[in-house]
């Protein structure tokens, strides 16, 4: 027995020995002179089919793959794939024409066959592209040009594109099922990395740089994703140093772990306004007393926006305006007042609705004499959100309304969400979120629409007219017309309140310079960080 | 008038008995992930398309085979149990068999060697406790191991990672391996990875298995076979492994089956502050995006451990207690 626990203990100090080395080097690359950025996240990922996997398509779109154009920190639509693009006057026939000299990372020249191959292949194969076989009635091509005929003008289209990567017709027009397809080559795209590896057991991508591309070498020569299960053990790397910095597709960084960053003192933090809406409550617009817009404004008026950007956010953000998404978005409307904290003013609403307290226990009656008790829905896994859930809950308990708060995982929060069960929903509207539809999280409340965590709770007419409008407009003085109307109209109508507009924070190891924030792909990792950033002297 | 069983006889009442158990709880598993709200295929495609996907919606259902009858859908998960075709995926896109096997041996690798260093080291200790009880030794072996028994699983762990990963540099801050390494380096970087879980994982079962082991040992202390074997003068650390402990082992062979049978599925917290890839990991991720085919495989693959550690815990009891047999 004695002699086994030795023969135990030895091979495991071995182990260590001879294991401890591999972490704590710092990862080579090629040559000594290469330059490795590490990268740390917190997403699940499983395969490396830009199809099946969600999160891996996401990263792909910033590494192996191009898109046709991008949108830049400042929110302008910029070439990319497309180096310039054209559109007619009624906003029916878009024109693109593909760079020069972009070629596939097997060799074989990217041309607008394959442009045009992509766009049929996410029509016809892609569940999520299900929007193109409605607005695009045909394609055609013509030397380097791809010329798209809208059935209806879409003001969106160019958005949209900026989130479809351009994949390779010789590989996938033999393909059927990609969400099962498993051919190695399936990870070949245009972009400005190469996949190297995939690793599912150490959870590590590696990418080198594509000397060929098109724009150039990027600045990184190599490029290492860590994946972590939690955040304590990323923030842990990233104190340690095992890797440079974090990346989360439209996530925010959780502003709890940085203080513990500072206290490292090696950590740099870039910010930007987060361009969409971390936490939000939204109203059944179907169920009395909340379909009255005098009580979801007695809401409003009842919630310590403050209190909530200072306690769960740390001071990380402002006071929300009215118009949902904050200005960080094309077309911000100013004159749309910020919401307003004031607990008289919504008593005093109430009062006026006739929702008073008559037996004296400081909740309000409701409709049968009994005490208001409004269903609260919200996701037990983002514990941001669940805090303020539980605040918001506080504070519309001192004005007299009783609720009672459901936090349920996510499959379970969207059928309770789609069915109604609810009076006030909490919700996240991520960047992509409040640009989808006619923009400016318009998404989120024309009830036509459905999916995607909307609400699809406003059916105003005016609204929906607005809405359409803007969607057939392209880019110009009328579209940021109707893009100040639709805030205005939220302001009005009510369907949902932000509350709290975030100043994002995105952590980073000192000596690395020159990282450009990317509102869409999380932060400071992004396809023009790739050109900018440097290792500092 | 005395009946006396034949020991074959009661084994098959109880073989058979365990099937009648394993077939009500692999039809349970079945039909609980169906329960729950939410569709699996909006998990597959996403909100967005699922409302907008139309019949390309049932194209998917259909091809996934969600669209049969409940009943034909049974009965052919019950034909996978029994010759291996699991099914595929939605979550991984890959065959239920291949995403589960990936993670199953990562979880072995990680629970098995826990389980039974906590058995062991459980045993020894809660025996030494249980013999010097009331003393120093007693009191500072039960206390510490009360003290890790009544810390969350979870805690200790995210304890362990600050301490020695963090702080001291000593060991990875997760997963199971480094990554691009292979032969003894690979297998060396693998015990290095584990260290820190299994270490938390043991010491979590070895409180419990302590207090077990202690409280049987002091309740056979005054029997007359312990007096009569000290009364020969025999001493009294033999006493102790060779009569009482042999005597008490029969409540840690009930734990040790249970954790056994929790093999696959307890681990979770711990595997999610380490970022190991194990099963429980693999279980929390197949719930959230309702994967049926993948949660009842991966339920049945539970439930056969669970019965198997249980039918050898029968076993060892009959080894260990002769009036057993």
């Amino acid at each position: 027995m004695k002699n086994i626990l030795l023969k135990l203990l030895f091979v495991i100090t071995v182990a260590v020995m001879m294991s401890s080395p591999f972490a704590s080097c710092s990862p080579a690359g090629n040559g000594e002179s290469d330059i490795v950025l590490r990268i740390g996240s917190t997403k699940p990922f499983k395969t490396t089919n830009k199809f099946a996997d969600y999160w891996y398509g996401v990263l792909s779109n910033i590494t192996t793959h191009d898109s046709l154009v991008k949108l830049d920190s400042e929110m302008n639509i910029v070439p990319w794939l497309a180096s310039e693009w054209e559109i007619s006057e009624d906003s029916r026939l878009f024109t693109f024409t593909i760079v020069e000299g972009a070629e596939w990372q097997d060799g074989e020249p990217l041309t607008a066959g394959d442009v045009a191959f992509s766009i049929e292949y996410y029509r016809d194969k892609d569940p999520q592209a299900g929007w193109m076989a409605e607005v695009i009635q045909s394609l055609s091509v013509e030397g380097n040009e791809v010329a798209l005929h809208l059935e209806k003008p879409y003001g969106n289209l160019m958005t949209e594109f900026m989130t479809y990567s351009i994949i390779p017709r010789h590989i996938w027009q033999n393909v059927d099922e990609p969400l099962k397809y498993e051919g190695e080559e399936r990870t070949i795209g245009s972009g400005p990395f190469r996949l190297v590896s995939w690793d599912e057991a150490a959870g590590k991508f590696i990418f080198e740089a594509n000397e060929d591309y098109f724009r150039g070498k990027p600045n990184v020569d190599r490029l290492e994703v860590n994946t972590y299960a939690n955040m304590d053990a990323l923030v842990m790397a990233l104190s340690r140093g095992d890797i440079d910095t974090w990346w989360d597709y439209s996530g925010e960084f959780p502003i709890t772990h940085i203080p513990a960053l500072k206290d490292a003192g090696v950590i740099d933090f870039a910010t930007a306004t987060f361009l969409g809406v971390p936490a939000a409550l939204g109203f059944n617009l179907e169920q009395q007393p909340v379909s009255e817009l005098a009580f979801r404004q007695a809401v409003s008026l009842a919630v310590n926006y403050r209190q909530i950007v200072d306690i769960i956010y740390a001071g990380y953000g402002i006071v929300p305006g009215g118009g949902f998404v904050p200005s960080t978005h094309p077309n911000y409307d100013e004159s749309v007042a910020e919401l307003e904290y004031d607990i008289e003013k919504a008593r005093h609403l109430l009062d006026e609705m006739g929702i008073v307290d008559t037996n004296g226990d400081s909740l309000r009656e409701g409709a049968g004499g009994r005490n208001l008790n409004l269903i609260m829905l919200t996701r037990a896994d983002m514990t941001s959100l669940l805090r303020v859930a539980e605040m918001v809950a506080a504070d519309l308990e001192a004005v007299g309304i009783g609720t009672t708060l459901k936090a349920v995982d996510s499959s379970t929060w969207v059928a309770a969400k789609d069915a109604m069960e609810y009076d006030l929903v909490f919700f996240r509207a991520t960047p992509w979120g409040t640009l989808m539809h006619a923009g400016h999280g318009s998404g989120y409340f024309d009830s036509r629409r459905t999916g995607a965590g909307v609400l699809h709770n406003l059916d105003e007419p005016d609204y929906l007219e607005s809405c359409d409008r803007r969607l057939e407009t392209a880019p110009g003085a009328e579209q940021a017309e109707l893009d100040r109307a639709l805030q205005q109209m939220h302001a009005e109508y009510l369907p949902a309140i932000a509350l709290v507009w975030l100043e994002s924070v995105y952590p980073y190891r000192e000596g690395w310079d020159n990282w450009v924030v990317d509102h869409i792909y999380g932060g400071v990792v992004n396809s023009f960080s790739w050109f900018e950033l440097t290792r500092a002297s | 008038m005395e009946i006396h069983s034949h020991p074959q006889a009661t084994m098959a009442v109880k073989t058979g008995r365990y099937m009648l158990v394993l077939l009500l709880i692999i039809t349970l598993n079945f039909l609980i992930p169906r329960l729950m709200p939410g569709d699996p295929l909006l998990n597959i495609i996403g909100e967005e398309a699922y409302y907008g996907a139309g019949g390309a919606l049932e194209t998917l259902r259909e091809g996934l085979g969600l669209n049969q009858p409940f009943v034909l859908q049974y009965f052919s998960y019950l034909g996978g149990v029994f010759t291996g075709d699991w099914g595929y995926s939605y979550l991984y896109m890959k065959p239920v068999l291949t995403a589960v096997m990936g993670h199953l041996g990562w979880s072995l690798v990680l629970v098995l060697p826990a389980v039974i260093l906590a058995a062991i080291a459980g045993a020894f200790t809660g025996s030494i406790a249980a013999w010097r009880r009331k003393t120093g030794t007693d009191t500072a072996l039960t206390g510490s191991l009360l003290l890790a028994y009544s810390m969350p699983h979870y805690w200790l762990a995210m304890l362990a990672l600050f301490v020695f990963a963090f702080m001291l540099g000593w060991f990875p801050l997760g997963r199971a391996v480094s990554g691009g390494l292979g032969g003894f380096a690979y297998f060396a970087d693998v015990l290095w990875h584990m260290v820190l879980p299994l270490s938390v994982l043991t010491l979590s079962k070895a409180a419990y298995d302590h207090l077990i082991v202690r409280s049987s040992v002091v309740s056979i202390y005054g029997e007359d076979y312990i007096l009569t074997a000290q009364s020969r003068g025999i001493s009294g650390m033999a006493v102790l492994f060779k009569h009482g402990l042999r005597n008490a082992l029969a409540p840690l062979v009930t734990v040790t089956a249970i954790q056994f049978g929790m093999l696959f599925s307890g681990a979770l917290m711990v595997e999610v502050v380490f970022s190991w890839p194990g099963m429980g990991t693999l279980i929390y991720q197949a719930i959230s995006a309702r994967d049926y085919p993948l949660l009842q495989y991966a339920f049945f693959i539970i439930t056969v451990c669970v019965l198997a550690a249980n039918f050898l815990a029968d076993l060892v009891y009959r080894w260990l207690d002769p009036r057993m047999r």
